[in-house]
């Protein structure tokens, strides 16, 4: 074979990427420009990445392009920033989120192979799982390469390699140069690292994958990756003693001086994230080591079945179902069991004695559950005939406190638990204090249920009209015992009134 | 059996029951790995119609196919909507959750890593699309077609030809149940609620990630030879008593 085609797919692979970047988006007259925007929004990202800054969600993206564009004085609408965005990030439609697909000839094989790939991916470190927010996008190797080649420094760079690009940089006096050359390193680092660490979650996650015959070749490259630490400790010295040195060279340039400082601190931040990258590595050496050892049958068992295959692809898809419970029965043990049983009014009344927000959440939900199942009507006569027991006494006592309830005669006790409406008003006067002006106003404009409550007393029993004008509170009284009522649990606080000072 | 075992073990079970998983971080982790602990609890699950799944870092406890003494989630949620509407917009959620286990079902955990983008509800929609299309295939040439026993599940092929897709209308999209993203929107909040997955991007374009704790459900459940026949052996039998009932 002709030396030409030798490597030839790993070359294509390389370039696909390159070649695929902006493609095939409809942009109009901003299509010649694509792949400059494109770039540079990728080395945005890159550096952000670099600097642990997570503003790396598509709206943050999404400005990037924006920006890009502005400093390269194009222009663009809001759908045109949308759509490259959203191009860089999937190919074709948004919705499906699918990769980027490329193909390339395979000399080894004679044969057209198709590419996967994607400019960018999840970042797991910074996207936040646990709360379900955006995600957070890092480039993937291949947009990484991509800089890389851009730099003229394809070719499986190594670490010792921009190491002794660096001291030459530093050796020419390029200090800047060789700030921006430990980037890449720490990029790089950082890289292995997040490599790492995901295989760490694996490991632990499936330890099966210790099995697969590409991983275990990992893990015998890992004394390799030791040793290679070793150098590049040595190199960290050499360039670390030769800055020192052109220091005490340089000694009054400033600005010399204030570029090796740099240098500097970059290259202890480079040493700190290599020496927790060794740390990695040597922890999930001794993860893998504890796996074999305490749980050999992990690695024994290896499933016969799959539900893709088995369950979905050659039962469900195939045949249909004859019947859902089926499919039940299927999906029945996906969940945990479930026993919760909660008493409507006693969670009611726990909103008095928990958090309030909390609790708050769980209501909202349940009622518009309820909203849509039916609309509830109150009886208000038997609300308010309930209710007049407790003005009555506060006309006469100034104050009735919630224990009283227990000591009403019994068919008064019945009354309450007609209408839910009239417990749920205890809360309402616990909420703040209502200054009674209900007298004069039309039904129809009130919208407290607590002076709907009081303009219906009034209307029913005339001797009410004396509350008009007064203030109406509630005091808690601390020493008080919650009590119990026909499997209420209520925790007491009084009802007062206060006569306006004049 | 002494009764401090026994006194373990409930602890244990009832801590599970509530708890749904437990991991290593757990007092009753530890105990749980007590051999005669871990046989108690195993019969006690065992009794309730329960599965225990034991994975390296967390115990779970989910029920058994043939139904617990406990509701779950699952049956709760068929309790409650016993119209025949809602129980269409059931079975179609059942079959949103076929679909969504089998694009994330893999044999070789290598490929987990690439899953780790989750799921689109786009995505999902054609894949759910593409089984519809199949069964609208099955149905019409199978010279059954239409008689009892497929009722159910021409029902749901047609409910979920006529559904829209999505709503242009944004406020409307978030709650909606009768378009297909609602629908698969819902049947994740399911999987959301029980801790099985993950939902990201929700207001753009909403994407789940299945979690660790689906992955060695799914591995548990699915992919075990004899749960599989046992499975199957149910599943199988309902048609047998189901084509008796008819030829009667």
């Amino acid at each position: 074979m002709n030396e030409s085609w030798e490597g030839f797919a790993g070359r294509m692979q390389r370039l696909n990427p390159l070649f695929e970047l902006g493609r095939g988006m409809e942009v109009g007259e901003l299509k010649p420009y694509l792949q400059t925007i494109l770039m540079q929004v990728l080395l945005t990202i890159f550096y952000r990445e670099l600097n642990d800054d997570d503003h790396r969600r598509k709206s943050d993206i999404k400005y990037m392009v924006e920006d890009t564009m502005k400093q390269m004085k194009l222009l663009a609408d809001e759908k045109q920033v949308e759509r490259i965005t959203s191009g860089l990030l999937y190919s074709g439609k948004e919705e499906y989120s699918q990769p980027f697909e490329a193909y390339y000839y395979d000399e080894v094989r004679q044969s057209w192979e198709t590419q996967v790939f994607r400019y960018v991916t999840m970042d797991e470190l910074y996207t936040n799982l646990e709360i379900g927010s955006s995600i957070v996008y890092k480039l993937t190797d291949i947009a990484q390469e991509m800089i890389f080649m851009s730099r003229e420094m394809a070719e499986e760079f190594s670490i010792t390699i921009e190491q002794l690009y660096s001291i030459q940089l530093i050796k020419n006096g390029n200090f800047l140069k060789a700030t921006r050359n430990l980037d890449h390193l720490i990029s790089r680092v950082n890289r292995l690292m997040a490599k790492e660490f995901s295989f760490q979650q694996e490991m632990i996650n499936n330890p099966k994958i210790l099995l697969i015959e590409a991983e275990r070749q990992r893990a015998d490259n890992r004394i390799e990756i030791e040793k290679q630490f070793e150098e590049e400790k040595n190199h960290f010295r050499t360039i670390t003693s030769m800055i020192e040195k052109t220091k005490r060279q340089n000694a009054e340039d400033d600005l010399i001086h204030r570029e090796l400082v740099l240098l500097q601190e970059k290259i202890g931040h480079s040493r700190q994230l290599h020496d927790r990258f060794a740390k990695l590595v040597i922890q999930n050496i001794s993860y893998e080591i504890k796996l074999k050892a305490e749980n050999p049958s992990l690695f024994w068992e290896n499933s016969l079945v799959s539900f893709r295959e088995h369950i979905y692809e050659n039962w469900f898809l195939k045949e249909g179902v004859q019947s859902f419970t089926d499919v039940e029965t299927i999906l029945s043990p996906l969940f945990s069991p479930k026993n919760e049983f909660i008493l409507p009014l006693d969670w009611i009344w726990g909103e008095q004695e928990f958090d309030e927000k909390e609790e708050m959440e769980v209501v909202e939900e349940d009622e518009e559950k309820e909203r849509l199942a039916y609309q509830r009507i109150t009886n208000w006569d038997s609300v308010v005939k309930a209710w007049s027991y407790v003005f009555q006494y506060l006309q006469t006592h100034q104050e009735f406190s919630l224990t009283n309830l227990k000591e009403l005669p019994y068919e008064v006790q019945d009354l309450w638990f007609e209408e839910s409406e009239t417990i749920d008003l205890w809360m309402m006067f616990d909420k703040k204090p209502l200054k009674v002006q209900v007298l004069h106003r039309k039904e129809e404009t009130i919208n407290d249920e607590r002076e709907i409550l009081l303009y219906k007393l009034m209307q029913e029993y005339p001797q009410f009209t004396k509350f008009e004008g007064l203030k109406i509170y509630t005091e808690f009284d601390h020493r008080a015992e919650p009590f119990l009522w026909y499997e209420m649990k209520i925790t007491p606080f009084k009802i007062c009134i206060e006569e306006e000072i004049r | 059996m002494n009764a401090e075992i026994i006194k373990k073990a409930s602890a244990v079970y009832f801590s599970l029951l509530k708890e749904k998983v437990i991991d290593e971080t757990s007092e009753h982790f530890q105990d749980y790995f007590e051999p005669e602990v871990r046989q108690t609890v195993l019969l006690m699950a065992d009794e309730s119609g329960t599965y225990i799944i034991e994975t390296p870092k967390q115990i779970h406890l989910v029920v058994q196919p043939t139904g617990s003494v406990f509701a779950t989630n699952f049956t709760h949620m068929r309790d409650k909507h016993n119209q025949v509407e809602t129980k269409k917009h059931f079975h179609l959620m059942s079959v949103v959750l076929m679909s969504f286990l089998a694009s994330i079902d893999q044999n070789q955990a290598a490929k987990v890593r690439a899953k780790r983008e989750g799921i689109s509800y786009y995505s999902l929609e054609r894949q759910v699309n593409d089984l519809m299309m199949n069964w609208d295939k099955i149905l019409k040439t199978d010279p059954n077609f239409g008689t009892e026993e497929r009722i159910d599940m021409k029902d749901v092929v047609t409910t979920w030809k006529y559904m829209e897709v999505d709503r242009e209308d944004f406020s409307l999209k978030k709650a909606n149940k009768r378009t297909r993203i609602g629908l698969i929107a819902s049947s994740m909040r399911l999987l959301e609620t029980e801790g099985l997955v993950v939902i990201l991007d929700r207001d753009d374009i909403p994407k789940a990630i299945p979690k660790q704790e689906l992955f060695e459900r799914i591995e548990y459940l699915y992919h075990d030879y004899d749960r599989y026949e046992f499975m199957k052996k149910l599943v199988t039998q309902k048609e047998h008593m189901h084509a008796e009932d008819t030829q009667d």
